[in-house]
């Protein structure tokens, strides 16, 4: 998994590429845990983003947690139909908030 | 041989032994990967039989191995007949029975929600077929799921 990030003010936008697995959820966690002190806005463009499994969910929810416990918001964008469907088998889509 | 007997036979043979780290996971995916590639399905059975994978190989990883010493026999078949996949992961470690696994509420509050069970209800909401063993000392997990080629 390979991640770039854009700050502009208090906005930032990763993008990912690759699978939010087993393996790579613990750094994408760490990485944003990292750059989120003034952050009001999170984007997460999914639009490289192959796979999520349960380790990528988890991760979703605690910074969607920690952004909305900030007064900001966390927005996937570009999220495939097979990730997307995914979040809809386990619920994630409806407190998730997506932008195209 | 015919080529859908070529199929079986691939997969047949591809048995993997791979230590109980989660790391190891990495091996299993190539392993998947080049099997499925083989097999020219769409890419959501791709998706989720990767999924599936990283599922259990970790749950393995986690709740029959906590030490991390150890490994998961992992093994496949492909009836090309009815385009049926079936894998089968054998381990160890302590007996384990995911299927007996709480799931997650889906009545609560999602904030609320433990993440923990949510790896084996994937698994059941994406396979066609699920079943766990527990014979000499070994935790065997069997999952089947029909698969659609490409167009």
């Amino acid at each position: 998994m390979d991640l770039e990030m854009e700050k502009t003010g208090n906005q930032l936008c990763v993008s990912i590429k690759g699978s939010i697995d087993t393996i790579t959820a613990p750094k994408l966690d760490q990485t944003l845990k990292e750059q989120l002190n003034d952050v009001v806005e999170l984007i997460l463009d999914f639009s490289g983003v192959d796979y999520i499994s349960s380790a990528g969910l988890r991760v979703m929810l605690t910074m969607n947690q920690s952004m909305t416990d900030s007064n900001g918001k966390m927005m996937l964008k570009n999220v495939n139909d097979e990730v997307k469907e995914v979040f809809e088998m386990t619920g994630f889509d409806s407190i998730l908030s997506f932008i195209d | 041989m015919t080529d859908s007997d070529k199929s079986f036979q691939l997969c047949e043979n591809k048995d993997l032994v791979l230590p109980a780290k989660r790391i190891a996971f990495l091996t299993l995916k190539e392993w998947l990967k080049e099997m499925i590639d083989e097999l020219d399905v769409i890419v959501k059975n791709q998706v989720q039989l990767t999924i599936i994978c990283d599922e259990i190989f970790t749950n393995i990883v986690d709740y029959g191995y906590p030490q991390g010493n150890g490994t998961i026999a992992v093994s496949a078949k492909y009836d090309p007949s009815k385009n049926l996949f079936e894998l089968k992961f054998v381990d160890s470690g302590i007996e384990y029975n995911p299927l007996l696994a709480e799931p997650p509420s889906m009545n609560c509050p999602i904030e609320q929600r433990q993440v923990g069970g949510l790896g084996i209800f994937l698994v059941k909401k994406m396979v066609d077929f699920i079943e766990y063993q527990r014979e000499n000392g070994q935790n065997i997990l069997i999952i089947k799921k029909y698969l659609i080629k490409k167009a």
